[in-house]
């Protein structure tokens, strides 16, 4: 409500204040002799005052309210960002251990095949179309045909 | 003075009409290790080569495979956790 951002809080509680006021002298002390004379516009001026105040006074009240539940929310979110950074932080510790395994398990590897598959290289030759293809698969090319012969093209 | 009675309850009655959205919520961050691309698979790049260091080149690769596959989990597990927490959030 822009009203009550509006206006001071103590103003707020004024209207109500003089419109509660006026209503007690308006309706009430009638007797006397101001209050007498002046009985009509203090009863209705009042009255609206009365109205406008209440009007407002549960506005207020409606902005505390709404105002507790944002401090509430923003305490959950606080809480949330805390908990996501906790995952975060589990998730990242995870990964690298992870990775290091992985890396230490493909250094084995490589060590096997420098004990036990080297021996072989002197008889495994590796053909150059094979070495293409893993190239081609590596890069995610499509294979480049070599040109055909004459021969074959008749 | 009905003009300026009929504003004055025209301005009451139009300022619950105001409203104002004061939390907000950032968009989680993921883990700068998540956002590193994976690697891209060695080639050969020689016409000879020794059947151990063709191998070799193969294993290599099929390790940044498994890195990525690593990475990939943990965005899956980043996303499924962030998102739990922020349902809960939003469910209260």
């Amino acid at each position: 409500m822009w009203i009550i951002n509006w206006l001071p809080e103590f103003v707020v509680h004024l209207i109500f204040l003089a419109g509660v006021i006026g209503t007690i002298a308006g309706f009430v002390l009638g007797f006397l002799p101001f209050v007498g004379k002046y009985k009509l516009p203090i009863q209705i001026i009042s009255l609206l005052l009365l109205s406008l105040g209440v009007y407002l006074e549960g506005g207020l009240a409606e902005k505390a309210k709404w105002e507790l539940r944002v401090k509430e929310m923003e305490a959950k979110v606080a809480q949330a960002e805390a908990e996501a950074a906790k995952v975060n932080t589990v998730i990242v510790e995870k990964v690298v251990k992870e990775k290091e395994f992985i890396k230490v398990k493909g250094q084995k590897v490589i060590e096997y095949i420098d004990r036990e598959v080297k021996v072989f290289d002197e008889n495994c030759t590796v053909p150059n179309v094979a070495i293409k293809a893993h190239d081609m698969s590596a890069g995610n090319e499509l294979p480049i045909e070599a040109p055909k012969t004459e021969g074959e093209t008749k | 003075m009905k003009k300026l009675l009929l504003f004055c309850v025209a301005s009451v009655l139009l300022s619950g009409c105001a409203t104002t959205v004061p939390v907000k919520q950032k968009f989680p961050e993921a883990p700068e290790i998540l956002l590193v691309d994976c690697d891209k698979l060695d080639k050969i790049g020689k016409d000879k080569v020794y059947f151990s260091d063709f191998l070799k080149t193969v294993v290599g690769n099929y390790n940044k495979y498994h890195m990525c596959a690593a990475q990939n989990a943990a965005w899956k597990e980043w996303y499924t956790e962030t998102k739990k927490i922020y349902d809960e959030l939003n469910k209260q």
